[in-house]
């Protein structure tokens, strides 16, 4: 039967294959499962400990417990170890053995992505737990999970998992080397292994994506991603991606059609809104008011008549104030984490518009922009698109209007060289096809 | 693939603004500049018929590899050489001239030599990447812009300054022969095919080309959008006072509604990104024709990390751009873009055949081969 499932099976780490033999009869046993999927506890109650103890024929075991069923097709074999079966061979029969688990109690609740009609826990930071759910969400033989040790001294398990038919072997190789190559005494969190991971040292926009979501990760695999988790960690790497995944909230695919699409679009609005509002802001106040109709003009240069200093200092200070606004909110202790948004944002928020040292359009301007970053769905772009707002305002200090476009001209040409493990980062896809071929000849998928 | 190509070719069609391309044509409105409109389409398809179908036959090579099948690597050197110089020129003018247009309209107080730094930094900046990501810049500019582009013809047609007699005067004047500049005007926005002298090397080994028909179509109606509409809005006189001539054309524009009055912000913001674009995909096929005069240069159309060369040559580049800048005014711009213009088209007809030659040369060698 092994020999056999090793044909069958796609090579997994997590495939446990034992053969035993008693060491005074003779007789053979032949064991399989997958381990995540399995109570290890009750295999040996029910399996290896009557077998070795010997008391009672294992074989009248076996025919008389209801929990083993016979198996006469070979073809079911992968479905039933799938669903959390062992396989047992013994005197030439084969017995399958109920020992499922499901893990999804262990599970705390997802924080960094909520969604709400989706599964509403994430990862756990035991990676059997952690597997276990990724081959419940993942049914299918061709899932292999390798396992690797990272880190010179923690030495940090490292669970490679990917559809072996649909995986690309180019950007799969490039994995394992960029892998090989990590030389690192600790490593204790996926966000340490994605800088480590993430190509340039100095990239602007992040190349993997992390995520603590199950349903997400069932998602990338179908789609022939790899997925690393980490042991210790909650949080899975998914790669290669491309710009535009993470600009994709998991309930895009739960809820109403038309809504959806235009909550994608008001992601991209916000997107925009949140890197050069600030920098429009300064153009516009200080170098081309003549940009706007003459009313509006004139409102917004009101509301900025009676503080002292020039726009782009409003902003410094402005923006300063909002970063560290969130900055204490995540490091300030769970019981008086809303003091800090009480005091910062309401009260100090209308007294230095009452004081006259900040106009009260940028009071607004800075709250859009804080809102409007939170609208994007992953954390570590959302992390990335908080800091392209402060090149902008550099730019517009000195060049105006024309500075902000100037750097949204680079940003875009900075997205287009990102290349994610092989696969282009920022592309409009279009109708490309593997018949027809894609721009950039075969050298890369 | 075919969109690919597309963009090559209506990134030249657009940019015609920035070569001066409808002052040419409108001074020369009464003297054949409607009959150079009418025959130009007819020429460029033509061209782009012969072009594309030679390319068809190299497929995965630019110019460089396929001039060196034939020819010995001197005579190559000295082609390639002379085609950089070309497109640098033109990308030289266009930085030249809207850096004019920044300074003139956005940022008055500016100065000119610190925008026109930067702007270049960030097309060197651009230029210096793999070709497959100049690819993607061109697309997604071009994606973001051809909506604003619509809204502007649109208004632009639409305003009630609008004179059709105008139109209709200038363009019954359509038996007069044009003269070469006139005529070479024209044709540039029927040449954008010329960037697949090097872009043909990223288009995969089995690419058709499709749709060949329309783009000389769509071409013919942005042609005749840039030269009529000026004409009907400021009249068949007024027209020849202006060398950017569709800055002004848009700043007589307004939007009754929105935050914005003023069209000419918009065309500003489109004119800025295309030129930057045309820089960035000009320079870039600049920087291939120079890197294949190094021996032993190898082409790697998505290379990791641009080679030290492709950094020491940009240098050079925008020294020269820079010193150009320094040494003429804005007349100067001007000649020297009607002399391009028309040095451009020669060149322009004379690679195509060349090509189309160079083709029928391979595939008879083939032949030759397979009966042998």
């Amino acid at each position: 039967m092994l020999d056999r499932l090793k044909i069958i099976l796609s090579p997994a780490e997590d495939l446990i294959q034992n053969e035993i033999q008693h060491p005074i009869t003779g007789q053979k046993l032949e064991l399989a499962y997958f381990l995540p999927l399995i109570d290890e506890q009750k295999i040996h109650a029910f399996i290896t400990v009557p077998f070795s103890k010997n008391e009672y024929p294992f074989m009248n075991l076996l025919k008389s417990n209801p929990n083993f069923t016979k198996v006469t097709d070979p073809a079911t074999w992968t479905d039933l170890l799938l669903r959390g079966q062992a396989l047992i061979e013994f005197q030439d029969q084969i017995f399958s053995f109920d020992a499922m688990k499901f893990s999804y109690t262990d599970l705390s609740e997802a924080k960094l992505e909520t969604s709400i009609l989706g599964p509403q826990n994430s990862l756990s930071e035991d990676p059997i737990i952690s597997l276990n759910i990724i081959r419940n969400a993942y049914v299918s033989p061709e899932l292999v999970i390798d396992k690797m040790n990272v880190g010179n001294l923690s030495r940090t398990g490292l669970y490679i998992i990917y559809d072996q038919r649909k995986v690309n072997k180019h950007t799969l190789d490039l994995v394992m080397n960029k892998l090989a190559s990590v030389h690192l005494d600790l490593i204790q969190s996926t966000g340490q292994l994605e800088r480590l991971l993430n190509g340039k040292k100095y990239q602007l926009f992040p190349t993997l994506l992390i995520t603590e979501r199950i349903d997400r990760i069932g998602r990338a695999l179908s789609f022939g991603k790899v997925v690393l988790v980490l042991k210790g960690s909650q949080y899975a790497i998914i790669l290669p991606v491309t710009f535009f995944d993470f600009m994709h909230a998991v309930e895009d695919h739960y809820e109403s059609i038309w809504m959806t699409k235009l909550l994608i679009f008001l992601r991209y609005v916000a997107l925009f809104i949140t890197s050069t509002l600030p920098g429009l802001y300064v153009a516009i106040l200080s170098y081309n008011p003549e940009v706007f109709r003459l009313q509006l003009t004139f409102s917004l240069v009101a509301s900025r008549s009676i503080v002292p200093y020039p726009s782009f200092i409003e902003v410094i200070i402005m923006l300063l104030m909002i970063e560290m606004l969130l900055e204490s909110s995540i490091r300030i202790p769970k019981l008086i984490g809303s003091t800090s948004t009480t005091v910062g944002g309401l009260i100090l928020g209308s007294a230095i518009q009452q004081a006259g040292l900040v106009s009260s359009v940028m009071i607004i301007v800075t709250s859009l922009v804080a809102i409007s970053n939170f609208v994007l769905p992953i954390h570590t772009m959302s992390l990335a698109i908080r800091f392209l707002k402060y090149p902008i305002i550099v730019f517009a200090i000195f060049f105006g209007l024309a500075g902000v476009f100037l750097g949204l001209f680079v940003y875009i040409i900075s997205l287009c060289s990102t290349r994610s493990f092989g696969e282009y980062y920022f592309r409009y896809r279009g109708d490309v096809s593997t018949k027809k071929g894609d721009i950039g000849g075969t050298g890369t998928a | 693939m075919n969109r690919y190509v597309s963009y090559h070719y209506f990134i030249n069609t657009f940019s015609n603004i920035m070569l001066l391309v409808p002052y040419h044509l409108t001074v020369a409105r009464f003297d054949g500049a409607v009959l150079a409109i009418l025959l130009s389409p007819v020429i460029g398809g033509i061209l782009l018929y012969m072009f594309t179908s030679g390319m068809q036959v190299f497929p995965e090579k630019g110019f460089p590899e396929i001039f060196s099948l034939f020819y010995p690597k001197w005579l190559v050197r000295i082609l390639m050489t002379f085609k950089a110089l070309m497109i640098g020129t033109s990308t030289a003018i266009v930085v030249t001239s809207y850096a004019v247009i920044i300074t003139r309209f956005l940022n008055p107080e500016g100065n000119q030599y610190a925008i026109m730094a930067v702007l270049m930094l960030v097309c060197a900046f651009g230029a210096t990447r793999s070709t497959v990501t100049v690819n993607f810049i061109l697309e997604i500019i071009l994606i973001l812009n051809i909506p604003l582009i619509g809204f502007i013809i649109y208004k632009s047609i639409h305003t009630p300054l609008m004179s059709w007699d105008a139109i209709i005067i200038v363009a019954k004047h359509f038996y007069q022969l044009p003269s070469l500049l006139v005529f070479a005007s024209a044709m540039f926005i029927f040449t954008g095919f010329m960037n697949l002298a090097i872009f043909n090397r990223v288009l995969p080994p089995n690419f058709r080309f499709k749709h060949r028909w329309a783009f000389p179509l769509v071409a013919f109606l942005v042609l005749v959008v840039t030269f009529f509409v000026p004409i009907g809005i400021h009249g068949t006189e007024a027209v020849v006072h202006y060398v950017f001539l569709w800055s002004a054309t848009a700043d007589s524009l307004k939007m009754m509604y929105g935050f914005i009055e003023r069209m000419l912000l918009i065309f500003l913001l489109v004119i800025i990104n295309l030129s930057l674009t045309y820089t960035v995909v000009g320079w870039h096929i600049v920087l291939e024709f120079f890197k294949s005069l190094f021996p032993n240069n190898k082409v790697d159309s998505d290379e990791a990390k641009p080679p030290l060369k492709s950094y020491v040559i940009m240098a050079g580049m925008l020294a020269a751009t820079f010193l150009l800048m320094f040494s003429i005014n804005e007349l100067t711009v001007v000649f020297l873009g009607a002399v391009f213009l028309i040095i451009r088209m020669c060149s322009e007809v004379t690679f195509t055949i060349w090509v189309y030659v160079l083709s029928k040369k391979k595939v008879r060698r083939y032949e030759k081969k397979a009966n042998a």
